[in-house]
């Protein structure tokens, strides 16, 4: 094929002259709009940089062009310094299609492809008509043109309620942490120290207490409340489709975001089970995708694939996305030997010691009662024994472990990418071993396998994976 | 053979370092005795510490700076095998590191100011996952050997 010239390219929607003005008048003339009230000749200064940030979206949007040919898509653009980038297909991990709300103003979507190994975004096209993003998508996705209703192509795999992002959001991150906190907190306690703390309230009055009593509940209510309001704006109309060998993840009230990942580009698949969701036999799923820049907290977002399920929704989805046999999935896994208990009761003595010693030696005798801590120390390190689990013989390696979010990570043998063992002298003393799987952005531990199993397992996985690849 | 429930010990990689990284290794050593020394003469002259406690401290950090390169170098080997590069490294903390040649992303060699004293490299393999295990204590011709062989048979499934 020969090389097209850039003018047969196509430009963005107009749209995003005002998007980018946005983005970018955002960080440099909003902030500078106040300082107009200065004055003299600092204002026409100004006036003239805000002058200058907008036109420089509109020379950028002369400049930026784009064009698909099969199998690549090919960006061009810079006012200054020209650049033309070309991504090929085959090397794109995810699509995404979002709306924000400056989007939605002009009726157009933003286009997103990341590609493994980037650092960022690789090729952002930031506004386009709902249609030709589709278009755009179809032809790095390697699509035909759609044909008859698309619905019917895509069985929807998870559809969230509003009622289920509720509680989601209730039992979800921020709200379970404070909740179960709380209960903790009440538990732990002496009673005295709640009576004597109200006693000098009461000094202050009744009024003192009911301020106290009063701003905490208040404080707890508002957050909670402003973690649940997030979880169903961000997450409202959450959808999975499978269309093929893809998954298509839907979401959002005031910013929409429509993305596309490759069944084959999923990494690791995790079942997330916080203690609150345990107690009500709910989980939650998220992926590892290769190659997913951005903010934190987006990062975490777009690699949500069913915010709270019960936990059999959540397995039969595992198995689903997996392409593995949904019954026993995360059952009968291997449980760590009775000397990782002992290794975790050791740690408990030891911290319990050093309250102790802390306490007799910071106040008196009475400090001895931090001596106390053993117990949580101790009911702790039997949860975090108990969490333990794995099985490595299996298509799919199975990691279990934690207490207050347990997480059952499911790994194919191809996206292993190295392998190690380490014993730590107190593992070595309970003839113990840690299994360490490299996966991409991620270490896999299976933590405390018996030594000759976990030796027998380093070499079965190192033979299973020089034949993953034939 | 996959049913039997006991199993041998994984064997160890067949490849030990560069005889001159204990050189490199008690080097390094000398350095930290001779900063602990600093200190504890510090503690001493300002009575924080009584001598002959100070002088102990100095005298086991000797020790262990010169005892533990021979050890650590004994531990240390590495081997090229038919799929794969194969470490294993430590006494106390026992790490065995297993890369697959097909995984191998790219593989670079690096030399820091003590390897440059004692002419020596380290090979670091990169795999999808980041860093996935590093080699020190090599010389010129194996460290540029091995960057090659790997560099070679890196992505494919055996030498």
């Amino acid at each position: 094929m020969r090389a097209r010239s850039a003018s047969e390219g196509a430009r963005l929607h107009p749209a995003a002259i005002a998007v980018w003005f946005m983005e970018e008048g955002r960080r440099l003339g909003l902030g500078l709009i106040p300082l107009l009230a200065i004055g003299g000749r600092v204002r026409l200064l100004l006036l003239a940089g805000l002058v200058v940030a907008a036109l420089a979206p509109a020379a950028r949007w002369l400049r930026f062009r784009y064009y698909t040919t099969p199998g690549t898509l090919v960006v061009e653009g810079g006012v200054v310094n020209r650049w033309r980038r070309t991504i090929p297909a085959a090397r794109v991990q995810s699509i995404d299609i979002v709306q924000k709300l400056r989007h939605r103003a002009f009726g157009v979507v933003e286009l997103r492809i990341e590609v493994a190994g980037g650092s960022g975004t690789e090729a952002a096209l930031v506004a386009l008509a709902p249609e030709e993003a589709e278009r755009v998508r179809r032809s790095l996705s390697q699509e035909g043109p759609a044909v008859g209703s698309e619905a019917m192509a895509a069985p929807v795999l998870v559809r969230m309620t509003p009622r289920d992002l509720m509680l989601a959001g209730l039992t979800g991150g921020r709200v379970a942490i404070i909740a179960v906190l709380l209960g903790y907190l009440q538990q732990l306690a002496p009673d005295d120290f709640i009576s004597s703390g109200a006693e000098r309230l009461v000094d202050m009055g009744v009024g003192g207490v009911w301020l106290v009593i009063s701003s905490i509940t208040g404080f707890i209510l508002v957050a909670g409340a402003i973690a649940l309001g997030a979880t169903v704006v961000t997450l409202w109309d959450f959808t999975v489709e499978r269309s093929g060998e893809r998954l298509l993840i839907t979401r959002g009230l005031l910013d929409r975001r429509r993305s596309q990942v490759a069944l084959h580009r999923l990494q690791a698949v995790t079942m997330q089970e916080n203690v609150l969701r345990r107690a009500l036999g709910l989980a939650s799923v998220t992926v590892v995708v290769a190659g997913r820049a951005g903010p934190r907290e987006e990062q975490h977002e777009t690699s949500l694939l069913l915010p709270t399920g019960t936990r059999d929704t959540a397995l039969a989805l595992i198995a689903e996305v997996l392409g593995a046999d949904p019954s026993g999935l995360a059952e009968n896994l291997v449980s760590a030997p009775r000397a990782a208990l002992w290794r975790r009761l050791a740690y408990a003595a030891l911290v319990a010691a050093a309250a102790g010693i802390a306490g007799i030696v910071g106040l008196d005798a009475r400090g001895a009662a931090a001596f106390a801590v053993a117990a949580p120390a101790a009911w702790a390190a039997w949860a975090a024994w108990r969490a333990l689990g794995h099985r490595i013989d299996r298509p799919h390696l199975v990691v279990r472990r934690g207490v207050l979010v347990r997480q059952t990570s499911f790994v194919a043998l191809p996206n292993i990418q190295d392998l190690r063992l380490t014993i730590s002298p107190l593992q070595r003393a309970g003839d113990l071993a840690t299994l360490v799987l490299g996966i991409p952005k991620q270490r896999l531990k299976a933590v405390d396998l018996e030594r000759a199993q976990a030796e027998a397992g380093f070499e079965q996985v190192s033979d299973r994976l020089s034949i993953a690849f034939p | 053979m996959r049913g039997l429930p006991r199993h041998d010990p994984l064997k160890a990689p067949a490849q030990s370092l560069d005889r001159r990284v204990l050189g490199l290794w008690w080097a390094a050593s000398a350095a930290l005795v001779a900063l602990i020394a600093i200190g504890c003469g510090v503690a001493w002259f300002l009575d924080f510490l009584p001598a002959p406690l100070a002088v102990l401290i100095v005298l086991v950090a000797a020790g262990l700076g010169g005892l533990v390169p021979p050890v650590r170098y004994r531990l240390w080997a590495y081997e090229i095998r038919a799929h794969d590069l194969y470490t294993s490294r430590g006494g106390l903390f026992v790490t065995r590191t297993l890369i697959p040649f097909d995984r191998i992303q790219f593989v670079e060699t690096r030399q820091g100011p003590l390897d440059r004293a004692f002419s020596l490299h380290q090979l670091v393999v990169y795999t999808a996952a980041g860093q996935a295990g590093r080699i020190p204590g090599l010389g010129d011709e194996e460290a540029g050997s091995l960057r090659e062989e790997l560099s070679r048979v890196a992505g494919t499934v055996s030498v």
